[in-house]
């Protein structure tokens, strides 16, 4: 209980997601990076992975954000809540920017100067690429909720 | 020359105000409790709209509630 009184309801929805995007990235590039691209069952085995990502993030909603609302009183934003919201925002365009960035220069040096078997990769496919854009979207999320945290507890 | 700061009375305004809660004066300057504990704190520095809003829950002018020092 010390937990809920020492964390606000704004904190505790943060935690909420961070540990939802944790957990959901954890179970879609578990399952992902064990098919085997151009097989038969790809499609419909990527299908299945995306249903249980909706599923668990569905059922990890209802559960979770509902106590967090059961336990601590819901609050509107106010000012600093928002000026938090623009630094955290600042933060993951930062970290998004520096992962496409990092991306971008791997494929390049891939098809011109190195092959992509020495990073231990069969092919640089549109799939594969998808996938590390996703890692990119998953990552820079987590950065503006860890950086909203960092910020929450700057000011307490 | 030091970085220049903003200084509050709150706390003390509070106490003489039959000892306001933070929620109280949360409620009437319409923002989290959170945020009051952080301006109070000098952690956070409000917008003009909010700091009047403070001043006005306690009746005081502005001045009486933050103060700015430029650090010379």
């Amino acid at each position: 209980m010390n937990l809920f009184s020492n964390y606000s309801n704004r904190e505790l929805n943060i935690w909420g997601e961070l540990i939802l995007n944790i957990v959901v990235c954890f179970y879609f590039f578990n399952g992902v990076f064990q098919l085997m691209p151009g097989s038969d069952e790809y499609a419909a085995d990527l299908a299945g992975i995306i249903i249980g990502v909706v599923v668990i993030a569905v059922v990890y909603s209802i559960v979770v954000f509902g106590l967090i609302n059961i336990i601590t009183k819901a609050e509107a934003k106010d000012e600093m809540d928002r000026v938090i919201d623009v630094r955290s925002d600042k933060m993951g365009y930062i970290a998004m920017s520096v992962f496409v960035t990092l991306i971008m220069c791997f494929i390049i040096l891939t098809e011109s100067r190195w092959s992509v078997a020495s990073f231990g990769i069969s092919e640089m496919t549109p799939i594969f690429i998808a996938q590390l854009l996703l890692v990119t979207l998953v990552a820079s999320s987590t950065v503006k909720s860890l950086s909203r945290l960092c910020n929450y507890r700057k000011v307490m | 020359m030091g970085k220049p700061t903003t200084t509050n009375n709150i706390r003390r305004l509070r106490f003489d105000a039959d000892e306001m809660t933070q929620a109280d004066l949360a409620a009437k300057a319409d923002v989290t409790r959170q945020t009051i504990i952080a301006i109070e704190g000098g952690k956070y520095s409000p917008s003009l709209e909010l700091a009047f809003k403070i001043a006005h829950a306690f009746g005081v002018p502005l001045e009486s509630v933050f103060q700015y020092q430029d650090g010379e």
